[in-house]
């Protein structure tokens, strides 16, 4: 594939994403043979709705969706900044002779890879967090995401995927139900809101946008089967029918005579009656069940006074269980007091096309029942608010600490109380031990695995460099969240190895028994994610909740510093890398400010820039919206990984056949 | 057919501004289609397709909009939010498409950006909003419910339409029919959970609208003759018991599982199911029932057998009659035959009898106290007159629900509109620039757009 026409379909995206880029951006209207329209500024949904015919561009579509569906913002973005990659690595090859070229391509994307490992997180780190404001405030240990810092970087990020006249409401709206769902604090709401919004809200068109709210309780996407009373009561969640089947698979039913058949109904409505009247005592009055209940049961039910919903999808039965800490039961007959749920209320849900429920969970875990009610005039629009939404608890979450944070500080102090150090390194063995049993990496038995990787890893020690790479390639992969456990646990390996080094041979073992013996008792959510620890040391990783005001002041800073970092850069495949990177950063602010004096007004800001930072003044952040610095990391690593993959293909293979989602197709694009 | 299938291809993207004239004038010419609609002296247009078949007389805003085949996307999205709202609201989607066209068509021939003209009208319906809802709006009527003019006025407002082809007289009994239908649901007796009754609509072709009716109670249909062979007048008056089944009746062996049945020969489960049914047959006669009806299919043996102890049966009745049944039965719906029916599932009803409308024959089932479930039968000459009758009644139904929800109206006849634009035009002139950062100059002048353009209604009102 000639990069020529890697640069003509990335520029053939670029033009489309460039007329609704940024606050002033317009709308791009769709309009398909059938007559559905579309009309929309989300860059994700723009790129998803265009029927391509060039495979490269299908991958950078493909790309842009995986990234989007991570980050939640930013798809506008990656192809602007796509595209000048492309072209400035056009330069960068030069001309020459097509084997020339595959050799060129490769050795650039090999920069490119190194730049990601080994340049971009020092820079972040070193040269532009010291530049950026901080979104988050520290009280009692606790990071805390301040209501109004939140509307600030929402506000900039609804500018930018909507039409102007809804950002101050979406971003009031958006603010207010983190922090009821969050019950008071937006913190813990965050991740359940990015990863379970679906089951959390309902769409309803045919009303103004201003009539959007918070509903107080969960939102379960069936109606009553059998409405019993509306009160305060207790709620049990089961995944089996109550009435028994009469058979079940693998079994056979011997019928003899009628009397038979009979029979066995009076035995199924018997164990159905038993399970009930076993409901009425534990003072269950709403029953959320994941299949049908039949007529029967509901009968039964209505006689004790009981409500039901049934029909209910898995999602449904997951937010439940993360909202209130209990799971789908399937034998009734079992149930304990501890599985049943205290609920405010349970009635049908005020909105909405079809019937719903709202049951109004108490607060658990800090978490409080809540709803968001996404009101537009037409379908289309309510989908699109719901999206945005969406995405913007997504991009609020690169705003709280990374995961193993919080164990490290509480470690600290816990390990400060320890005296001896042979002890320390005991214990420091067995919490990693345990801390990679929780994350559930832990395949086979603990000894003989361990001596394994030791071996492995004593292997590794002989070349330094090579463990600080994967150590950071480990890093990378976190924050991108992809989920190759392999490099993870390799890096982890690594880690361990690196801490045990200053132990002795009998620390080793010690920690070793000590996992034998406890390992299975740190099963805590809290520990699961302690194996992170180490990597918290090290020196190039952003702090969490930077931010920095928008309108490009993240792509000038970037830029200036990748090109500082380009001249004293010994490897001329990194150096090339950094001046491609920095070179297509610009392309941002170029294209942010309005189409008719854009020139002018580029270099106006340009030198704007570069005056405040001979000044070494800090950007204020004192007003205003705002972007969130890991977000923009993220994206600039989604598109390099992106462009790595387009130079590294060198030849397109058309076939018939339709095209599986096999796991082999997988790790061909992505590498 | 081959001519609706297209092949894929690749999108086709143009650049640019929706063009303005071509907007102008699409905009100008589906005002044209709904302005001539709107008001008492609308006129009604046919709706065909060059094909041949069915075709539509209407001036109904969700069937014009929803049956006209535009191109233009800015009239595919304006039509599309028009029926969103007349989905939500019911009422008065000619008048959301009248304005929404005005206006758009008057912000475009302005020179003037499109952002600015965003913020120009926020801020104006802001003003208008502000105003309707404050107390000293002068257009403001509060609802008294003890006088039912005003609920009538309110009824006739909506039914008031050209479509249905009523004169003066009709139209006013069919308003009274309407407010008299609502009264019906509203319950008698008030406990903790207050929701209203049903009303249920019935149309009949080829009577004449003052033929129509309001009864207390519910209408089943009756398909067959030998219902009438029971005579009605045998059965006990003042209470007679129903029963309500939701299970299908056809005798078939349902919630087998998933396992499998080994079964001796010459039995079949399908008997045995039969033998329950005429199980429950029996229990019923020796319970007296005296109407069993069912939502689904009744096995014709046990149909048979019940008719011979002069018990009528009515099946297949859908869902949407059984919600309203068990209301007005109190009966509660038997979901199992497998066992036998508690004594408290049955309903009873206070009367009986069988009524006929045009062609079509009814089995009245008159409630025994005040039941909040009474059914409109609605007629008129021709099909298309009574479904538009049918829809103007659904949406009179629905706006008395929203006046019970929040008890207030505005003058009708232009008035509001005339009001509420010299209001916003006087506001206008003492504080032209209000908070948005819009030249004040542009927002008058996008201000008297919109107050010629509520002028402009009013005069076609």
């Amino acid at each position: 594939m000639e990069i020529e026409k890697l640069v003509q379909t990335a520029e053939s995206l670029e033009n489309i994403m460039v007329r609704c880029f940024g606050p002033d951006g317009r709308q791009v209207l769709f309009v398909r043979d059938t007559g559905d329209i579309l009309i929309t500024k989300d860059g994700c949904r723009i790129l998803e709705s265009l029927l391509l015919e060039h495979p490269a561009a299908r991958l950078m579509v493909q790309c842009v969706s995986a990234h989007c569906s991570l980050a939640g913002d930013g798809a506008k973005s990656f192809i602007l900044l796509l595209a000048a990659m492309l072209r400035a690595s056009r330069a960068e090859i030069g001309d020459g002779l097509p084997a020339y070229h595959g050799a060129r391509r490769l050795w650039l994307a090999r920069g490119l890879a190194k730049l990601v490992q080994e340049v971009l997180e020092p820079v972040l780190k070193r040269h532009l967090a010291p530049r950026c404001g901080s979104a988050l405030c520290l009280s009692s240990g606790h990071p805390l995401l301040p209501r109004e810092q939140a509307a600030r970087v929402l506000a900039a990020y609804f500018g930018g995927k909507l039409s102007p006249s809804h950002t101050p409401f979406l971003t009031q709206l958006a603010c207010d139900f983190l922090q009821r769902l969050g019950d008071g604090e937006m913190e813990p709401a965050l991740n359940l809101a990015a990863d379970c919004f679906p089951g959390l809200h309902v769409t309803v068109p045919g009303l103004p946008v201003g009539s959007s709210r918070v509903l107080e309780g969960l939102l379960l996407s069936r109606g009553f089967s059998l409405l019993c009373g509306q009160g305060e009561t207790r709620v049990l969640v089961v995944d089996d029918s109550l009435l028994p089947p009469l058979t079940e698979t693998g079994y056979t039913l011997q019928l003899e005579s009628p009397a038979g058949l009979a029979e066995a109904r009076d035995w199924a409505r018997a164990r159905a009656e038993e399970a009930l009247a076993h409901l009425q005592a534990l003072g269950v009055g709403l029953l959320l069940s994941g299949p049908r209940q039949p007529a029967c049961v509901l009968e039964l039910a209505r006689r004790q006074g009981l409500s039901v919903v049934d029909c209910l999808p898995d999602e449904d039965l997951c937010l439940v269980r993360r909202l209130t800490g209990v799971g789908p039961l399937s034998r009734v007959a079992e149930a304990r007091p501890a599985d049943t749920v205290p609920a405010g209320f349970a009635r049908p849900a005020p909105l909405g096309t079809h019937e719903q429920v709202l049951v109004g969970f108490l607060s658990c875990c800090g978490l409080r029942a809540h709803s968001l009610a996404v009101c537009a005039p037409a379908p289309g629009l309510a989908m699109q608010h719901r999206d945005a939404i969406h995405g913007a608890f997504k991009l609020l979450r690169f705003l709280l600490p990374r995961p193993g944070r919080h164990d490290r500080e509480r470690k600290k102090l816990w390990m400060g109380d320890l005296e001896k150090g042979s002890e320390r390194q005991g214990t420091r063995g067995l919490e990693r031990e345990s801390g990679k049993q929780g994350a559930g990496n832990l395949a086979k038995g603990g000894v003989r695995q361990e001596t394994g990787n030791l071996e492995r890893g004593s292997e590794r020690q002989e070349t330094g460099d090579l463990e600080r790479e994967s150590e950071i390639q480990g890093i990378e992969d976190l924050k991108i969240g992809s989920e190759i456990r392999g490099t993870r646990d390799f890096g982890q390996e690594c880690e361990k190895q690196e801490m045990r080094e200053p132990g002795k041979a009998g620390d080793l073992t010690e920690g070793r028994l000590g996992t034998d013996g406890k390992g299975g008792k740190h099963q805590q959510p809290g520990d699961q994610l302690a194996w992170r620890e180490p990597w918290e040391l090290s020196e190039c990783e952003l702090p969490a909740g930077r931010v920095l005001p928008p309108g490009g002041t993240f792509e000038f800073l970037m830029s200036h510093f990748l090109q500082r970092e380009a001249e004293s850069q010994q490897q001329p495949d990194v150096r090339a890398a950094c001046r491609i990177v920095a070179d297509a950063l610009l392309n941002i602010p170029r294209h942010l400010h309005p189409r008719a004096d854009r020139g002018r007004d580029f270099l106006q800001a340009h030198t704007n820039f570069a005056a405040s930072l001979r000044e070494q003044g800090v950007p204020a952040v004192v007003d205003g919206p705002l972007e969130v610095v890991a977000a923009k990391q993220c994206l600039l690593v989604s598109v390099i990984r992106c462009l790595r993959s387009l130079l590294a293909i060198d030849r397109v293979i058309a076939v018939r056949g339709k095209l599986g989602n096999k796991p082999l197709t997988g790790s061909e694009v992505s590498e | 057919m081959m001519s609706y299938i297209i092949p894929k291809m690749a999108s086709l993207c143009s650049s640019g501004h929706l063009d303005s004239d071509v907007l102008c004038q699409v905009l100008s010419t589906l005002r044209g289609i709904v302005e001539s609609c709107y008001g008492p002296f609308g006129r009604l247009k046919l709706i065909h397709n060059s094909v041949g078949g069915y075709i539509v007389t209407t001036s109904q805003s969700s069937a014009l909009l929803g049956n006209l085949s535009v191109s233009h996307p800015v009239i595919k999205l304006i039509i599309a939010s028009v029926l969103n709202h007349v989905s939500r609201f019911s009422d008065s989607g000619l008048f959301t498409a009248i304005l929404c066209c005005n206006l758009t068509e008057n912000a475009k021939r302005l020179n003037v950006p499109c952002s600015h003209i965003v913020k120009i009208h926020k801020h104006l319906l802001n003003i208008c909003i502000d105003y309707l809802t404050s107390e000293e709006c002068a257009c403001r009527i509060q609802i008294d419910f003890s006088n039912s003019k005003t609920l009538l006025s309110l009824v006739r407002t909506v039914i008031n339409k050209p479509t249905c082809m009523l004169t003066t007289k009709e139209a006013d009994y069919i308003s009274s029919l309407v407010l008299k239908g609502f009264f019906y649901t509203i319950p008698s007796v008030i406990g903790d959970n207050i929701s209203l009754g049903k009303m249920l609509i019935v149309p009949i072709e080829g009577q004449g609208a003052t033929d129509s009716c309001v009864l207390s109670g519910i209408l089943i249909e009756i398909f067959a003759s030998y219902s009438t062979t029971i005579d009605i007048t045998k059965l006990t008056f003042g209470c007679i018991k129903i029963a309500v089944f939701s299970v299908s009746m056809s005798g078939d062996v349902v919630d087998s599982g998933n396992g499998t049945w080994e079964v001796a020969s010459g039995f079949c489960p399908e008997d045995e199911s039969l033998v329950q049914l005429l199980k429950v047959g029996r229990q019923l006669v020796c319970d007296h029932v005296q109407l069993v009806v069912c939502q689904k299919v009744v096995h014709p043996m046990l149909k048979q057998y019940l008719r011979e102890q002069q018990v009528i049966v009515e099946d297949r009745l859908g869902v949407a009659l059984m919600k309203p049944l068990i209301q007005l039965t109190g009966a509660q719906s038997i979901s199992s035959y497998y066992h036998p029916i508690p004594p408290d599932c049955y309903g009873n009803v206070k009367n009986l009898c069988v009524v006929k409308f045009g062609s079509k024959r009814f089995l009245h089932l008159i409630p025994n106290e005040s039941k909040p479930v009474c059914s409109l039968v609605l007629c008129n000459r021709t099909e298309a007159g009574v479904n538009e009758l049918k829809l103007v009644c659904q949406s009179a139904e629905c706006v008395m629900r929203l006046v019970i929800k929040e008890p207030l109206a505005v003058l009708g006849g232009g008035c509001t509109e005339t009001h509420l634009a010299t209001y916003v035009g006087h506001q206008l002139s003492n504080q032209p620039c209000g908070n948005i950062s819009v030249p004040p100059e542009r927002l008058v002048l996008s201000g008297t757009v919109i107050v010629n353009v509520v002028v402009q209604l009013k005069i076609t009102t």
